[in-house]
């Protein structure tokens, strides 16, 4: 329960560009990102965010068909679980909502034109077999930004998942090549760079003020929440708006403006750590898992 | 596209073709029968539970949270002269090399809950704390056996970690058969779905039985006794590591604050 | 034996273990002794002086004294009380502590706070220096009330009173030592970092407050109130104290000189 004292002091606080945490408006808690940690997993990822917020991904590989509306794109598809360690609310089926809700904004944020080469890339033979990846979020602790925290790791999981080299087989009649898997050889996703991370930006306070990063303190005292999908190239894939009730026209458009700034800044930094694990993986250097004891 | 990682493979073969004691008596990861698998564990994992612990015994690895004691959840579960303890278990998608969805509800699981429930209940002080609800929560993250073992284990260290009065420290471990062996702390290649397996919960300090499963009947000939020792053994390995975890964490919380003294 | 702190031996307690060693759940930690004289008799003083006292932490089997939690085994001697001091989250009430409430519910005649324990805690209106039923505080969801515990029972919820013994201060005017904190901000720390910020004169809160003016509640149930000047000092304090809880010593006291630095 949040008193009022802290209320007032996180929107006053706000007023003059200081967090509880001392942090300015847009600046980001400390993030640590792990690779590679499942090993029954095609890829996966733990994000950590500020030590409160606490996500794994696991990515697993599958062959199908693909959509029929889609038929030179492979699939994906997004499972996100609130564990119950994070809070007693999401015990048995309590969970239920916001677990439906987080798979949707991940389904939205894969969904646009911005990641149709990535999903291309899934593709093994137009309009008969593809790969669908199966990513699974789990949410261990949660203590603000969960969006960001999961698009996050999910990005990290995609951009070291290894697929078994797939070799196509031409057959007699044009439908009948065949596919055979590569069991020894693995190789990346291609255009995994194009994953893109979301950013929330909450409205607290007086007019026009608004904080990235939020805690979950914070977060109670928001007004209203916009969050937007960012990727390398700037461009921006799948807003969703979490209620902008109350947020003027200039207020949004700047809002949107440092959204774009602030996810370029999460990609740069999360990329060059991210190269230094892809560099390792690839080089077959064994990694000792950090985990949960740093 | 750069070639990547090899996968390293399994050891292949089923009930028939698979050494599991070699000449020498060892396992297949070198272990001996007695010994249980390395583990590894930490206090405080998560920054909202009233406490915490993450525990790994090889590669079975599970996160347990405890929450209260606390308001009952529901006023149809309170007892008016102690605490009610509630258990969940759950198992991650990604927990084991078959695919599947995460699975809480089933059978299994339900059944592990129970199991710790009962086990638990025994050794908190629940007539401390009245009228309130106690929850221990269980993620299991990766599965390589022993996944329940792993659970009691990291529950005992999450209950230290909220403070919950409990009137002795409770540790667990199981024992397999293979090739005509008892073997500690089987992991998921040692213990088939029709091995017998036995799992004990005990009370480090009194040796007393807090909970005792076996699954699937023993050969004949060999006695439930034995197992038990076997058992009993292995617990006391993994209470010694428990042990010298609790106190190590105890120790740095007092070192922290050595300016603001106790 | 044992190094006794407080005064007196232990009287009709022999300790097992080195006392100020850490104890597990389960371990002994001392038994518990007759003291009678061989000749029967004893004055009611000395019956007095035997009773033995098990603070938290500590629970008896037969003449056994177990630990029941993790934690640093304690000793006093002017009150013959043995405990396990632990450290953690959760605030259980006892008699005559000085605790941080936010109000959750509210009223007619009084209201229920959120004391960060097992259960609420239940505030009179009228339990205020000169409160009359015409004249209360009017308390908000989400106040801070700076209070006591007066009842303190595990079989019941706890009761609070804003009323200081001894004191005729009215709850009007603020200057009661008890009442609403207004303004300010307020955080959660461990316990045992709440009981160290308690002791007079410690190091945290005098080394923060040489640089910087400010007033402070400390709640043995972990919540500290903090309230300076300006906002930014408020966040630096809010911050400094809140690091107490996880840094050590020296690693501390460099972080706040360094921020106090900047700050000033």
């Amino acid at each position: 329960m949040l008193s009022g004292a802290e209320k007032t002091y996180i929107e006053a606080g706000a007023a003059q560009g200081i967090r509880a945490d001392g942090r300015g408006l847009l600046d980001l808690r400390p993030v640590t990102l792990e690779t590679s940690l499942l090993p029954t997993a095609s890829g996966s990822a733990r994000v950590r965010i500020g030590g409160v917020t606490d996500i794994l991904v696991g990515v697993k590989a599958e062959v199908v068909e693909p959509h029929v509306n889609a038929p030179d794109e492979g699939l994906m598809s997004f499972a996100v679980e609130c564990s119950s360690l994070a809070s007693p609310d999401f015990v048995g089926r309590g969970g239920a909502d916001l677990n439906a809700e987080l798979s949707q904004l991940l389904t939205r944020l894969y969904a646009s034109s911005a990641t149709r080469e990535l999903r291309r890339g899934l593709a093994l033979i137009p309009g008969r077999k593809c790969w669908v990846l199966h990513v699974d979020a789990l949410v261990l602790d949660s203590g603000g930004n969960l969006y960001g925290a999961l698009s996050l790791a999910v990005r990290a999981a995609l951009r070291v998942v290894t697929l078994p080299r797939v070799v196509i087989i031409p057959g007699e009649a044009d439908d009948d090549d065949e596919i055979e898997v590569n069991e020894e050889v693995f190789e990346r996703l291609s255009r995994s760079e194009d994953a893109p991370v979301a950013v929330t930006l909450s409205a607290v306070g007086g007019r026009g003020i608004y904080i990235a990063d939020s805690t979950s303190e914070e977060e109670a005292c928001a007004k209203a929440a916009i969050t937007m999908g960012v990727n390398l190239a700037g461009r921006a894939c799948g807003a969703v708006s979490g209620g902008t009730g109350g947020v003027d026209m200039d207020t949004l458009k700047s809002m949107l403006k440092d959204a774009v700034r602030v996810g370029g800044d999460i990609l740069k930094t999360t990329d060059s750590f991210l190269q230094d694990d892809i560099a390792r993986m690839e080089s077959g250097e064994e990694v000792e898992p950090v985990g949960f004891f740093s | 596209m750069p070639p990547a990682t090899k996968r390293s493979r399994s050891r292949g073969g089923g009930a028939g073709g698979l050494e599991y004691i070699s000449l020498d008596g060892l396992r297949i990861d070198g272990r001996r029968p007695t010994e249980v698998r390395k583990i590894r564990c930490s206090l405080g994992a998560l920054s909202r539970a009233d406490g915490s612990a993450y525990y790994e015994q090889g590669n079975t690895r599970v996160l347990v949270a405890v929450y209260g004691p606390r308001e009952p959840h529901s006023r149809a579960s309170i007892q008016h002269d102690r605490a009610v303890v509630k258990c969940e278990f759950s198992t991650a998608m990604f927990a084991s090399p078959v695919y599947r969805r995460t699975w809480k509800g089933d059978r299994k699981s339900t059944a592990a809950a129970l199991v710790m429930q009962k086990a638990f209940e025994g050794v908190i002080l629940t007539a401390s704390y009245p009228k309130s609800q106690i929850d221990i929560y269980v993620q299991v993250l990766q599965n390589d056996g022993g996944a329940l073992v792993a659970a009691i284990n990291a529950a005992s260290l999450a209950l230290v970690n909220a403070g919950v009065a409990m009137s002795d420290f409770v540790v667990a471990c199981s024992v397999g058969f293979v090739d005509d062996t008892f073997v500690v702390d089987p992991s998921s290649l040692e213990s088939a779905s029709d091995r017998p397996e036995l799992t004990l919960a005990v009370l480090s300090h009194s040796a007393k039985i807090a909970s005792c499963q076996l699954d699937s009947k023993l050969p004949d000939g060999e006695s439930f006794e034995r197992a038990l020792e076997f058992a009993t053994s292995g617990a006391n390995q993994i209470f010694k590591v428990l042990e010298y975890e609790v106190r190590k964490y105890s120790l740095n919380l007092l070192d922290s604050r050595g300016l603001v003294a106790l | 034996m044992p190094k006794v702190e407080n005064g007196a031996a232990p009287v009709g307690l022999q300790f097992g273990k080195e006392m100020g060693t850490l104890a597990l759940p389960g371990e002994e930690i001392g038994k518990l002794v007759d003291t009678t004289p061989p000749h029967g008799l004893q004055s009611p003083q000395d019956q007095k002086r035997a009773v033995v006292r098990l603070g938290s932490g500590v629970t008896q089997r037969g003449s056994s004294l177990l630990s029941s939690k993790a934690g640093k085994v304690c000793f006093d001697g002017r009150r013959n009380k043995t405990w396990v001091e632990n450290n953690q989250k959760r605030y259980v009430p006892a008699l005559e502590d000085m605790v941080i409430g936010v109000v959750e519910e509210r009223h007619s005649e009084d209201v229920r706070l959120d004391i960060n324990g097992t259960d609420t805690a239940t505030l009179s209106s009228l339990a205020f220096e000169g409160a009359t039923k015409k004249n209360r505080p009017h308390l908000d969801i989400g106040s801070l009330i700076y209070c006591r515990i007066t009842r303190a029972s595990k079989n019941m919820e706890a009761e609070a009173s804003c009323i200081e013994p001894g004191s005729n201060k009215s709850w009007v005017g603020g200057e009661a030592l008890y009442g609403e904190l207004k303004g300010g901000n307020v955080i959660q720390v461990s316990l045992g970092l709440a009981r160290s910020l308690l002791v007079p004169n410690g190091p945290v809160l005098t080394t923060l407050g040489a640089k910087i003016p400010f007033q402070s509640a400390v709640g043995v149930n972990g919540r500290v109130w903090i309230q300076s000047s300006s906002t930014e000092h408020t966040v630096l304090l809010s911050i400094a104290i809140a690091k107490a809880d996880t840094m050590p010593a020296d690693e501390w006291k460099a972080f706040v000189k360094k921020m106090l630095e900047q700050a000033t």
